[in-house]
């Protein structure tokens, strides 16, 4: 087995022994205190998985680094745990590279962890942090699995039964060294090889293919999962095994269905939701309680479902056309603020050429350009204030002011869509302030946001 | 731990068959290379086999970067339950200290074609630059992406066309709740369907529950080459 051809391994290159050169040069400045220093910090190092746990809190730092700085709760609650993934393996990895220098005794059930997290991290977070993750997790539990305390040599024929603290721990070896010494210069091999006097090569090698076991039994639902729905049950169903251990499957279909949450933002008007379904929340304390719109001197407005943004937002166009439009009147349109008076526009197409839309908020100001936009279907306009040229004439439209009033006229009597439908109305520089617009479909071109 | 186990220095054991003796013997440990093997054989073989699922499609995988700018771009994206909206970032203070104004774009579920994903790092010490660049569904089978979330501080496209949409609704409002991401009041558009052509951005972080990148590859490279050219490409520069 691995006992005997162990020992003429060792003089490979091992990254464990990466710190080794040095080892000669620190023995003979016994007197130094950097040398005492040094030596004490060898043999701490040496008497534990210090290289497995040195990668694997690489591995893990790594891991975590990439998905920070989370802009925001509200992400990773919205995407579900594959937001969080990255952070929680590179988390955890960090934590058992801690434990094998510090709990050594427990290295086999750390190393297991770690290599299954480190395989999951490939499908759980970024492709194992752009693989360098996995591989320097692989390595680091690897050689936390591999690592032995003690010599290796002569363990054959040993009859020393397993003892009662045979967890062959850095707590058994350390302490009892100088015993182990003075006694016998195999028994620091005893500590070592415990359970592996007899069973080294049954039970270690089986708990060598408990990640692997785990693994291929959660390969295939973590496919079927990917393919079909992500639920991670299926997976959890499949086999018990998978489910008690970490199974990478679970993580690789983090099944995201990104519900509308609990609505943590406080919506200060309630308004239907016909998509979420969800009901408003509790309004701050806002007048507008109703969604429905208040009545309004005209028959014909109808108040947006939702409320509308107040943020200060101008749409600006070098030439609008606009078919079968018609000024519906004023409406009560419900906003974060409560109610604001907006004039309400409906068309069967609105056509911008040389469209600007920006919109100031928080001290930022983004800015969308596009060479055209063109609404279709039924389109709707909410606006506090519309003006352009039409020929030589200036227009501003202001809910109630007297162009409005004859536009909203010609608007009942059907005039001003019919001719516009047939003779499509074309304006010119175009400004219009707090735009609300809702449409079937809008095709932009050359859309630039920034 | 108490591990100063203080080795009687000159304690010289004739150590069987080993190339360097170490004087010290005592707590000593040692890494058995066939036990590694056990481990890191069968791990690495089972990644390669994830990584080869991956980019044929067949398995997804989960994307959460921040903090990094990064380019990406895509022939076309058509995606459906898609809503933006404006807020900020946190970026890491050396891409620009503090929060910078983004527009978060997320999409409920997206198939992209021609995916290509850079980020540009300036490494230490006068190491170089150096280019990270993922691409994929470019072999006829589009990416796929579930619950993306783009904060872009850059986005065009050649043409876009929008399903059904809301400009200006208020970002309480939004069909997909984001809790407080941008506050009350804040100007949002939602659309049931999206679809933009020679897509190009410039995010700050991109979260993707679930992604298939079918003939995905991943390259790193020397130099400065991300997915486009373009006068803002960020080049960020190396942290922890």
């Amino acid at each position: 087995m691995t006992d005997n051809s162990e020992s003429t391994e060792f003089g490979g290159p091992a990254p464990a022994e990466a710190g080794g050169p040095a080892g000669p040069a620190a023995a003979t400045r016994t007197g130094t205190p950097i040398g005492r220093a040094w030596r004490r910090y060898r043999a701490w190092r040496r008497s534990r998985p210090f290289w497995a746990g040195l990668w694997l809190i690489i591995a893990g730092a790594e891991l975590l680094l990439i998905p920070l700085p989370i802009h925001s709760m509200g992400v990773i609650l919205h995407i579900g745990i594959g937001g969080i993934s990255g952070i929680l393996i590179g988390a955890i990895l960090i934590a058992i590279g801690l434990l094998l220098w510090f709990h050594p005794v427990q290295r086999m059930f750390y190393s297991i962890v770690a290599v299954l997290l480190a395989v999951a991290a490939l499908v759980a977070s970024n492709l194992g942090g752009f693989l360098l993750g996995t591989i320097l997790g692989i390595i680091g539990a690897s050689l936390g699995f591999a690592w032995m305390p003690g010599r290796p040599e002569r363990r054959r024929g040993r009859r020393r039964p397993a003892g009662p603290d045979e967890a062959d721990g850095q707590r058994l070896v350390e302490p009892g060294e100088p015993a182990a010494e003075s006694a016998d210069s195999a028994e620091p091999a005893a500590h070592a090889e415990p359970a592996a006097g007899h069973e080294q090569g049954t039970v270690l090698h089986g708990l060598a293919l408990l990640p692997i076991l785990a693994l291929l039994l959660g390969l295939p639902s973590a496919l079927t999962a990917a393919a079909v729905d992500p639920s991670p049950s299926a997976s959890a169903a499949a086999d018990p095994t998978a489910s008690a251990t970490p199974d990478p499957s679970a993580s690789a279909t983090p099944s995201p269905p990104p519900s509308p949450g609990p609505s943590a933002v406080p919506a200060a008007s309630p308004s239907p939701q016909p998509s979420s379904g969800g009901s408003g929340s509790g309004s701050g304390g806002s007048a507008s309680a109703s969604p429905s719109p208040t009545p309004t001197p005209t028959p014909t407005g109808t108040a947006p479902p939702f409320a509308v943004a107040t943020a200060q937002s101008t749409l600006t166009a070098t030439s609008a056309t606009l078919a079968g439009f018609a000024y519906d009147g004023v409406v009560s349109v419900p906003t974060a603020s409560g109610r604001v008076q907006m004039m309400e526009f409906s068309a069967t197409s609105i056509d911008l050429t040389g469209a600007t839309l920006a919109v100031s908020q928080g001290g930022a100001t983004l800015t969308t350009t596009a060479d055209s936009l063109d609404f279709s279907g039924k389109v709707l306009l909410y606006a506090t204030q519309l003006s352009g040229d039409i020929g030589p004439l200036s227009v501003t439209l202001t809910p109630g002011n007297a162009v409005a009033t004859l536009l909203q006229i010609l608007s009942q009597l059907g005039l001003s869509q019919s001719v516009t439908q047939s003779f499509p109305l074309t304006m010119t520089n175009v400004t219009t302030l707090q735009p609300y617009a809702s449409a079937g479909s809008l095709t932009a071109s050359a859309l630039q946001i920034s | 731990m108490s591990s100063e186990t203080n080795p009687p220095a000159g304690e010289s054991r004739p150590s069987l068959g080993r190339r360097h003796a170490k004087p010290s013997g005592t707590g000593q440990g040692r890494v058995r290379w066939k036990r590694f093997a056990i481990m890191f054989v069968p791990a690495a073989a089972i990644s390669a086999a994830l990584l080869t699922l991956t980019a044929n499609g067949a398995l997804a995988a989960s994307f959460s970067i921040s903090g990094q700018q990064g380019e990406t771009s895509a022939d076309s994206l058509t995606g459906q339950g898609f809503q933006q909206f404006g807020t900020a970032d946190v970026a890491n203070a050396v891409n620009g200290s503090g929060l910078q104004p983004v527009v978060e774009s997320e999409i409920n579920s997206a198939q992209i074609t021609n995916l290509c994903q850079s980020v540009v790092e300036t490494l230490p010490l006068g190491l170089g630059t150096i280019t990270l660049k993922i691409t994929g569904g470019n072999n006829g089978t589009p990416a796929s992406a579930s619950s993306l979330i783009i904060d872009a501080n850059q986005l065009s496209g050649s043409t876009a066309t929008f399903g059904s949409i809301q400009q200006g609704i208020d970002n309480s409002a939004l069909p997909v709740k984001t809790p407080a991401l941008a506050g009350k009041g804040n100007f949002s558009q939602a659309a049931t369907s999206i679809s933009i052509t020679n897509l190009q951005e410039i995010a700050y972080s991109t979260e993707a529950g679930t992604f298939t990148l079918p003939g995905f590859s991943m390259s790193l490279t020397a130099g400065n080459n991300p997915c486009f050219a373009d006068p803002n490409a960020p080049v960020n520069n190396f942290h922890l």
